[in-house]
């Protein structure tokens, strides 16, 4: 398995906090959510999710709290913080600001 | 949870993390399951479509934890390495502390001599007046130079201070009461001169230096006001300087006003103009610039001109004070750097060497680690990391050898390279060797860190052994080459330094010196200004000193035998040989009767001195053969006059002496010629006196039968006549200790050179030899294989490096008087020396290659 590309790695966190804005999940229902809204067009290792959990973590766009799961094991449940919420607002904007340059730059047509 | 939290929670936190894993697969094998797999395929499907485990929990853990705990990891495998190959952690440690020790060695004294800060208010602001030299002179530009806020000037002298414990020689400074204003230095205890001090018939009074102070009066504390006999007089002392005071030169332990008291030129002469100052300084006024003052002072020059016609105008360069030490001290100084350096990188890229060795054995390992998607940049680290234990490691040893270091240097070139500076190893300096320790490391981590980069996983699993690039191992081998060359010159002038300084002890100086004791004195000017008064205070000495149970002879003499450095005097030979016009300078000698005996000198044709040859008697000379043969080849000597001294005395040869070495340091015997010092008595003369006695009681009893004639007389250097043979060769022997230090870590570096470079070789060609055992080489010849590249380079290297030693040492047997160039033999034994020791090198990458198990590597 290798390395996600850098291209998904830079927007994994946009994903990640947009995921978990519609409400909390632990870290398998945010891979299989990934997958299904993505229909596995992005196709990244199960496992670099975690790290990339970790990191929002730290920087504390997101918070964690271990509750017991659905199959009755315990897991480590993320959900949005306050302060993550306004990061998700401004990489949105920032995702839809680079995304419309680069399909206007595509769509160019030949003079 | 914060940070913190989470570092002490350490175990909970990698629990959590597992937790969350295990979680994870869980699920996913469960979904798997109900997919319709079967249960351990499930389980493994699940943990393909993970990823690496371990690799996804490393990665957690540094974003939990930081970079910095990754770091400590690494740093502690290193540590691990060291313990598990000593030898290899050794080796570096060793080559890599030669290396950082010469350069902290070079840099202390550097920053001694060049950096540190002086002991003045505004340095910077004050500049040094070479061209003054006369008191009036400085007097008109302390009253017109309008560049300067102030002038002072001081003149170096010696002086005997007693009062406090026995007479004493002390270095000291008369100096302007303007002086240490000027410089801004305020005193410890008491207070500086003030004017009134600075005009004829002045308090005498006395500055300490913070050191005499110390040692010679306990630090008393209320040592202002004490009274102190300085040359004979009572002087009160004013005050103390700071610890840190010094100005260029000697250091200096007492300080006195009105430069123009000195004894040796009268107030008339001084006042006239002559020249008697040792240095000025001169402080510019706020905003004026250096150029400025120069311009100033080069029309204060011009009219300074016509009113003293015989002044000679001087180029007037205004360099700052205390901060240029002489062009000479500089270019060492250069010089020193630039071998450190040199060393530095050559122990660099030896230590690379036997890092990329090792590295190559490690590639698999490596190989591994890249393909599972370990960070390369992290992969960097690692290696970097790794070399930092070792780099410490050798900056700490290297730090210590550079105390041993300082003191070779200093010792070797003394004041040449340290300006008299005091080198220490405090302050900025261990700053320096740690921030130069982790820059080598740096340095030499980098390349194994960078080939395992570049290498390709792939390649290294399927262990194919890619030739190295051709030219870096050219370079490689080239850089083992010089250093074994290197080595050779080095060893070279250490045995001719050592030949020359074995020839020095060994040839005869003429000189009996067993049993002798040579001490000397100076009678103070002031008290002793006639011949009359000179002679009998010497004879009466020399009288008690004869009267001294236990010795058999004593005599005196205006400068001691083996002991002259330095010029002689215009002589003026009546019918000799002389090459020009101009009347030769020739070593001599003020001398008692009994001297040439003491010190077993014979005389070899007519008399030798006696008393009835005084002051009323016709003036004699006695020559030795050098003399004889020099100006009278023909050999009529007895009954010739001679011409000396600037009251032109005319003095008659009535006999001739043996020959002997006028100075130790000088392997030949020169011309010179004796007179009586009851016909050119001295202030100073140097007493031998052989005897049976002890040197310490005999020391006692010469200093009571001074003490009996004059108390306030010191006497100094006491010495025996070995103790000054000894300090002569001093020099000669410093040089050889300093070259063989350089030469052994040079001989050492080499070896490790080719070990290093024969280590990679062998990992690099491990295919090939495994191929060649296979087809039925033996360990033997294998090990011949190795041994042979190692006798190459090493041959290579002394068969360059003799030709190189003995060019150079012809260019600089200037510099290094005493530098006999070797014969044949002895340079082939040198070259077999190095040789052997480049063989010690390369016997442990042979044997290795020997012992190779030929299926590992097929």
């Amino acid at each position: 398995m290798s390395k996600p590309s850098d291209l998904v790695q830079g927007t994994l966190d946009l994903l990640v906090l947009k995921i978990l804005a519609l409400g909390p999940a632990h870290g398998f229902a945010i891979s299989q959510r990934l997958k299904q809204v993505s229909a596995d067009a992005l196709a990244v290792s199960d496992g670099s999710l975690y790290p990339a959990l970790h990191k929002l973590e730290q920087q504390g766009w997101i918070t964690a709290e271990w509750k017991t799961s659905e199959l009755g094991r315990r897991a480590k449940f993320y959900s949005l913080s306050p302060l993550g919420r306004k990061e998700l607002a401004r990489e949105a904007a920032h995702w839809e600001r680079l995304s419309a340059a680069i399909t206007g730059v595509v769509r160019l047509q030949e003079a | 949870m914060t940070r913190w939290r989470r570092w002490f929670g350490r175990k909970q936190v990698e629990r959590d993390l597992d937790d969350e894993i295990a979680f994870h697969l869980a699920m996913q094998e469960h979904l798997n399951r109900e997919a319709g797999m079967e249960a351990q395929e499930a389980n493994a499907a699940a943990r393909r479509q993970f990823g690496g485990v371990q690799l996804i929990r490393e990665h957690c853990r540094d974003h939990v934890f930081g970079w910095t705990d990754g770091a400590w990891q690494d740093l502690r495998y290193a540590l691990r390495m060291f313990r598990r190959s000593p030898a290899f952690a050794l080796f570096v440690v060793l080559t890599l502390s030669f290396g950082i020790g010469i350069n902290v060695t070079a840099f202390s004294i550097i920053h001694a001599v060049l950096l540190e800060s002086l002991p003045y208010a505004e340095p910077d602001r004050l500049v040094s007046l070479p061209q003054v030299g006369s008191v009036p002179l400085l007097e008109f530009y302390s009253g017109h130079a309008r560049s300067f806020s102030g002038v002072g000037a001081w003149l170096e002298e010696s002086m005997s201070l007693s009062g406090n414990g026995p007479a004493e020689r002390v270095r000291a400074s008369r100096v302007t009461a303007t002086f240490f204003p000027v410089l801004g230095v305020e005193p410890v205890l008491g207070r500086v001169f003030v004017p009134q001090e600075d005009e004829p018939g002045g308090a005498k009074v006395a500055l300490l230096s913070y050191s005499t102070w110390q040692n010679r009066f306990a630090a008393d504390p209320r040592i202002a006001g004490r009274t102190i006999r300085l040359n004979a007089e009572s002087v009160t002392v004013i005050g103390v300087l700071p610890p840190s005071f010094w100005i260029p030169g000697e250091p200096i332990e007492i300080w006195v006003p009105r430069v123009f008291d000195n004894r040796f030129v009268p107030l008339a002469m001084i006042r006239n103009g002559a020249g008697i100052l040792d240095g000025a300084v001169a402080r510019l006024k706020p905003g004026v610039t250096r150029e400025q003052a120069e311009a100033e002072l080069r029309v204060l020059d011009g009219a300074y001109h016509r009113v003293h016609p015989d002044h000679t105008s001087q180029p007037n360069r205004l360099e700052p004070f205390a901060r240029t030490s002489s062009v000479a001290v500089q270019q060492n100084l250069l010089l020193l750097w630039g071998a450190a350096f040199a060393i530095l990188l050559v122990t660099c890229a030896n230590t690379a060497g036997l890092f990329l060795a090792r590295a190559t054995t490690r590639r698999k390992e490596m190989a591994v680690r890249l393909a599972l998607g370990v960070d390369r940049v992290r992969l960097v680290r690692q290696l970097l990391l790794e070399s930092v234990p070792f780099a410490l490691c050798g900056g700490a040893l290297g730090f210590l050898l550079a105390r041993i270091g300082v003191g070779l240097v200093t010792a070797w070139g003394g004041h040449e390279i340290t300006d008299w500076r005091q080198v220490g190893l405090d302050g900025a300096i261990p700053v320096f060797a740690a921030a130069l320790s982790l820059i080598t490391a740096l340095v030499f981590g980098l390349a194994p860190a960078l080939g395992a980069l570049r290498s390709d996983p792939r390649e290294a699993m399927q262990d194919s052994v890619r030739g190295e690039s051709a030219g870096r191992g050219r370079v490689r081998r080239w850089m083992v080459v010089a250093q074994t060359a290197a080595a050779v010159a080095l060893t070279l002038s250490c045995g001719m330094l050592l030949e020359g300084y074995v020839r020095l002890r060994t040839q005869k100086t003429g000189v009996r010196t067993e049993g002798v004791l040579t001490a000397t004195l100076r009678v103070p000017d002031a008290r002793y200004d006639t011949d009359a008064l000179r002679v009998r205070f010497y004879d009466q000495l020399l009288r008690r000193l004869r009267e001294i149970p236990g010795v058999t002879a004593a005599g005196a003499a205006s400068k001691l035998t083996l002991q002259t450095v330095g010029e002689g005097s215009m002589t003026w030979t009546e019918g000799a040989v002389t090459e020009n016009r101009q009347p030769p300078v020739v070593k001599n000698r003020s001398i008692s009767p009994d001297y040439l005996d003491v010190l077993g000198i014979r005389v070899v044709a007519g008399r030798g001195f006696s008393t009835r040859d005084t002051i009323e008697s016709p003036h004699v000379m006695l020559v030795n053969e050098g003399f004889a043969r020099r100006f009278y080849p023909d050999g009529r000597v007895l009954g010739r006059r001679v011409i000396y001294s600037s009251l032109h005395v005319s003095a008659e040869i009535v006999g001739v002496v043996a020959d002997s070495r006028a100075s130790i340091a000088d392997a030949d015997p020169q011309p010179e010629w004796y007179v009586p010092y009851s016909q050119r008595s001295r202030h100073q003369m140097s007493l031998v006196v052989r005897s049976a006695l002890a040197p310490a009681i005999l020391e006692a009893e010469i200093r009571r039968a001074v003490r009996e004639i004059d108390p306030d007389q010191p006497l100094y250097s006491v010495r025996t006549m070995d103790d000054v043979v000894a300090g002569g060769l001093r020099r000669s022997r410093s040089s050889v200790e300093f070259v063989g230090f350089l030469a052994a870590a040079a001989l050492l570096l080499a070896c490790i050179g080719i070990y290093a470079m024969l280590s990679f070789s062998v990992a690099q060609r491990r295919r090939e030899i495994g191929i060649r055992m296979a087809l039925g080489a033996q360990a033997g010849d294998v090990r011949w294989l190795v041994l042979r590249e190692g006798l190459l380079l090493a041959g290579a290297g002394v068969a360059l490096g003799i030709p190189a030693a003995l060019a150079a040492a012809r260019g600089a047997s200037a510099v290094f008087r005493g530098l006999v160039l070797l014969d044949a033999p002895r340079i082939v034994a040198v070259g077999m020396l190095v040789l052997a020791v480049s063989m010690l090198g390369a016997w442990m990458p042979a044997r290795r290659a020997g012992g190779f198990d030929p299926s590992r590597f097929l």
